[in-house]
């Protein structure tokens, strides 16, 4: 190719030059999800009357609990990291230590659960699915807000994979919500922990991991391709 | 010598996202040779060197939002780089499978000629927007959305580069959304 091509497309691309707005910090975007996610656990526990008991009961000097609720925060807390940072060219390193907060997340959280599984009796898998699924529900739905922001500072930024940022930005989401639920649910018993608690930032990955990243890629593509939206 | 191009660099950058388009344009000039050799140093393949770089020029207009004025230049642009070579490995490797799968199948492959190939119908609305761009950007959107073609395709017919190809279209977007964006205006206005 020669210097006069480069030289065409630094014209084409001069040419095409509007004023931008950098992209919000990384700290902005993960405080707005956060307050997002903080006012819909509010509306939630105001509408439910749901709230923590904060060592008004048993469960809040149990091992199982306390370690599953610190798992969480830390797999919430890498994976939010993990995906916000993958939005932003060159805060690999961000998203480097956001990924080994969120293995160290998942080893907890999935460890802390199978401990409370363990010499636990299993009861009907039918009554267990129907006990844990409004828990799980919830978690997924408390998610939801702090995800339609993750999924915003995605589109608007330049994520190398669509998908996987899609996956984790999901696991953070889900997490958080699975933390809100675990803070207040009062039931303890390990399967319903495992099920109802600990699964939901998995499933909402491999459930909402391809519908995000076509609504990512969407929203990118809007910015570029007035068709894609006809 | 490294700290004075790195701040050079930056302050024509951020020139840059504030529409000044002769800082835009040295700054692309400088680049050019320092990512040639960059990306020539991981791809070990001089000839598709020259269009991941112009790739990354590209990429580096499109994304160009995405650096912060307070964060150094040169990790940002050598994480664009880096996607922009993962992205024609990929390819590559796409087509390479597709060209191996073909050669063991022997199934002659149908010519696809885009003047023969039947448009899907578009709103009259699109039609006059299409109408209102310049004949290069009007080609090139039409050869990808309207007869579906690939880039590489599109591009072989357009007679230019894929990405040239997709500067145009890309600008032609723009244009289209534009048009779009006042007749609906206009629209309002009239009811």
């Amino acid at each position: 190719m020669s210097r006069h091509t480069n030289e065409d497309l630094i014209r084409e691309l001069a040419g095409d030059l509007p004023r931008v707005t950098a992209i919000s910090r990384l700290r902005v975007a993960a405080a707005k999800v956060l307050v997002l996610w903080l006012g819909a656990v509010a509306v939630s526990g105001i509408l439910s009357g749901d709230h923590p008991s904060f060592g008004a009961d048993s469960s809040w000097t149990d091992a199982v609990h306390l370690s599953v609720l610190v798992g969480m925060a830390i797999l919430a807390g890498g994976a939010l990291l993990t995906a916000l940072a993958s939005a932003v060219p060159g805060r690999e390193r961000a998203a480097g230590v956001g990924r080994a907060v969120a293995v160290l997340g998942v080893a907890c959280v999935v460890g802390s659960g199978l401990w409370g599984i363990a010499g636990e009796q299993a009861a009907n898998l039918g009554e267990l699915l129907a006990g844990s699924f409004a828990c799980f529900g919830y978690a997924i739905a408390l998610g939801l807000p702090s995800l339609w922001i993750i999924a915003a500072f995605l589109s608007r930024g330049a994520p190398a994979s669509r998908r996987i940022a899609s996956a984790v930005a999901a696991v953070g989401a889900a997490g958080l919500g699975a933390f809100a639920v675990h803070a207040v649910c009062p039931i303890t018993g390990g399967y319903h922990v495992l099920l109802g608690h600990c699964l939901p930032p998995f499933v909402a990955a491999g459930l909402l991991a391809l519908p995000l990243a076509a609504l990512i890629a969407r929203g990118s593509r809007a910015e570029s391709d007035p068709l894609s939206a006809h | 010598m490294n700290d004075e191009r790195e701040a050079r660099w930056r302050g024509w950058m951020v020139a840059a996202q504030a529409g000044d388009v002769p800082c835009f344009e040295k700054l692309l000039r400088e680049l050019i040779p320092y990512l040639g050799r960059f990306v020539q140093r991981r791809l070990f393949d001089s000839s598709a060197a020259e269009d991941v770089v112009q790739n990354v020029l590209v990429s580096l207009h499109r994304a160009r939002h995405t650096y912060r004025a307070e964060r150094r230049f040169i990790p940002w642009l050598h994480a664009i780089a880096r996607n922009a070579i993962i992205d024609y490995t990929r390819i590559r490797a796409r087509r390479a499978n597709r060209e191996v799968s073909l050669e063991s199948d022997r199934v002659p492959e149908p010519a696809v000629d885009a003047e023969e190939t039947p448009s899907p119908q578009l709103s009259p609305e699109l039609q006059r927007a299409l109408a209102s761009l310049t004949d290069p950007q009007r080609e090139a959107v039409e050869l990808i959305h309207v007869h579906g073609l690939s880039i590489a395709e599109a591009a072989k017919r357009a007679g230019v580069t894929g990405t040239a190809l997709k500067v145009r279209a890309h600008r032609g977007y723009r244009a289209l959304r534009a048009y779009i964006e006042a007749s609906r205006l206009e629209e309002r206005v009239d009811e």
